[in-house]
Formats: C-alpha cells, sequence, structure tokens
C-alpha cells in the first residue's frame, strides 16, 4: 500500500469518508435473533431429515444385501457310535479271556475326544483294565488301540469277577472327566 | 453448538461495537444496495453467532468479513434476491440529503455496482479494510496472484468510470 498513486489515495479516502455511522437498533437485534433461530431450526430439521435418510438408506441396503438360506452344519463330524467294532473286538492276545468286552473304556474315549492325556483315567497295571488307559490317548478316531502290553501276564486276566471289582474306579473316574472336556 | 448467557452478551456487545463498521464494509460489496447490505450483514452475524465460542477469542471480525466477502460474490453472481415490487416505495429520498458527501458516495458506489463482485471485493478489501494482498487471498478464497489481478483490474476499472463521471468524454 506504500506505492499508490494520487488515484488510489484518493479512492481509499473516499471508501473511508463515505462512512456513516449506523447504530445497531433494536429492530436490528430482533431480526439477528430471529435469523438465529430459524438457522439453529433448519440445522435440526436437515440433521434430522439426513439421520432418517442414513436410517432408511442402511435398511435398504440390508434388504438388497444377498439373503441366502441359513444352514446349520455341525462344526465337526458326528461322533461314531459308542461301541466300535474296532474297540470291542481289539485283538485279544493270546493270554486274556475275553469274557468282558471293555466297553467301558470305548465309551470314555469318544465321550471325551478333546481329552488329553492328563485327562484320561489312568487304571493300575494290576487291575487288568489297562485297554481303558490306552483307548482314550486316541482323541477323536474313536478307535481303541489293542493294548500292546496289557495283558502280556496270565495274572492280569480280566474276568467278569475281577473286572466288576476292578473297573469301578477307572469308569467313574473316566465319567466323571468326560462332560466337563466334551465339545 | 449453544452459547452460554455470558458469551452471548460478549456477542451482543461485539455485534453492537462493529455493527456500522461491518454495514458500510456491506454496503460497499454490495455497491451501494443499502437493504442487500443489511441482509448481507445480519446474514453473516447469524453465521458468526454459531461458531462464536470458536472464533471470539481469535478474530471474529476476520471470520466476519470474510463470510461477508463469500456471500457477497456469491450473491452478486445469482440473477435474482428475492425481491418482489411494491405499490409502493417504503421510504421516498428526504430533503436535503443531497449534500457533498453523499453525491461522492452515491459516485463510488455507483461506480463500484460496475465492477464484477471479484473485483469489486478485492478493491474494498485492498483500500477500504488495508489488508495485505495475502489476505485478501484468503477472503476470496483464491491464490495471491488472481486477488491481486482482481484488485488491479477493478482499480483500472474504477479509475476508468470514476475520471469519465468527472470529466465526461462527451
Amino acid at each position: 500500500m506504500d506505492q499508490m498513486d494520487p488515484f488510489e489515495r484518493q479512492l481509499a479516502r473516499m471508501m473511508r469518508d463515505t462512512h456513516e455511522p449506523a447504530p445497531f437498533e433494536p429492530r436490528h437485534r430482533a431480526r439477528l435473533h430471529e435469523g438465529v433461530r430459524v438457522r439453529r431450526r433448519t440445522r435440526v430439521v436437515r440433521r434430522t431429515v439426513g439421520s432418517a435418510l442414513a436410517v432408511v438408506g442402511v435398511g435398504i441396503g440390508l434388504l438388497l444385501l444377498p439373503a441366502g438360506p441359513t444352514k446349520v452344519q455341525p462344526a465337526e463330524p458326528h461322533p461314531r457310535p459308542a461301541t466300535s467294532p474296532t474297540s470291542t473286538g481289539s485283538a485279544p492276545t493270546p493270554g486274556e479271556t475275553p469274557t468282558a468286552p471293555p466297553t467301558s473304556s470305548a465309551t470314555t474315549s469318544l465321550a471325551n475326544p478333546g481329552a488329553t492325556a492328563s485327562d484320561t483315567p489312568t487304571a493300575p497295571a494290576t487291575t487288568g483294565s489297562s485297554a481303558t488307559a490306552t483307548a482314550t490317548s486316541g482323541g477323536n478316531t474313536g478307535v481303541t488301540t489293542p493294548p500292546a502290553t496289557s495283558s502280556s501276564t496270565p495274572s492280569n486276566t480280566a474276568t467278569a469277577e475281577n473286572l466288576s471289582r476292578s473297573t469301578p474306579s477307572s469308569i467313574t473316574s473316566s465319567l466323571t472327566v468326560s462332560p466337563g472336556s466334551g465339545s | 453448538m449453544r452459547i452460554e448467557q455470558g458469551q452471548a452478551g460478549e456477542f451482543e456487545e461485539f455485534v453492537a461495537a462493529r455493527w456500522s463498521v461491518l454495514l458500510h464494509l456491506a454496503r460497499l460489496l454490495v455497491g451501494g444496495d443499502r437493504h442487500r447490505a443489511e441482509d448481507l450483514a445480519q446474514e453473516s452475524l447469524v453465521k458468526l453467532w454459531f461458531v462464536w465460542p470458536k472464533v471470539s477469542q481469535d478474530a471474529p471480525e476476520a471470520y466476519v468479513r470474510k463470510v461477508m466477502v463469500r456471500a457477497a460474490a456469491r450473491a452478486g453472481r445469482r440473477r435474482w434476491w428475492g425481491e418482489r415490487p411494491v405499490e409502493r416505495l417504503p421510504e421516498g429520498a428526504t430533503t436535503g440529503d443531497v449534500s457533498a458527501d453523499v453525491a461522492e458516495r452515491s459516485r463510488l458506489e455507483a461506480a463500484l455496482a460496475q465492477l464484477s463482485p471479484n473485483q469489486r471485493a478485492a478493491v474494498v478489501l485492498r483500500y477500504y479494510q488495508d489488508l495485505p494482498e495475502g489476505q485478501v487471498a484468503e477472503a476470496l478464497g483464491c491464490p495471491v496472484g488472481t486477488a491481486r489481478s482482481h484488485a488491479s483490474r477493478g482499480v483500472a476499472r474504477l479509475r476508468q468510470i470514476l475520471t469519465d463521471a468527472i470529466e465526461p468524454t462527451r
């Protein structure tokens, strides 16, 4: 603004000199307040309409989404029967008398597929129910592995009488474990 | 945004103190129409009300000036301002109103009215508000070079108009 020519200086002077004082009258104040009210109302209406449009848009979008039939499928295959042929006819060793099928051990392993080795009830080696202990380590397979070393000695022959006396501890423990860890 | 009672009082004080200057600025920006100038000032102050808590501590007048300049530029491009013809003029010119000052103001406003809205805003901000080119450009929302061009062309046009008014070519 330093290098103004005479016309520019005169122009600036004219702009300032033509300023006439104008007081802020009550009518100006009233009009200002009215303008504020109108603008506030407009903003509220605009916001409301915008929200309603957004809700309608979301609803339409949800309706137009490809909605296929709802299918409920199991995450895992169904468990096999409780007593599988493999578990019941598990390679009896020559020295073992197959008088009592180890159904309790098969039930335990299938009802408790996710059980870890620590959950597996272990039977004492002398009870003759070592098949129970080895069958549960198979996990989901449900296949009872034949006892490799359980009946190697003739003294561990599992007769019905012997089994009824000796297995309750192992059966009880396996049934106790299964509900908590089953899927 | 809701304004508290104290802030509303500050706003009222600001408006009462600056109303005259803002109204004159608006009048120059619209080219002399007093009613349009009042509308422009009111509209800008309403916008200021809603941002008052944010700008009250900084530069409320600069905010109003920017709003006013841009609104005037928009209104200048508009073809119709909502005016309707009436049977009687709302007010007539009073006797004795024609003085040297009024004649000069009328001449200036008539000359400003012939500029484009951007040229008029650039000239007013530059020569009435004494703003540097950077602030003129910011208020206009354009580059500095464009603002400088608007101002120089506006001054050149005003020079021609006012010289012709004083010394008619024919």
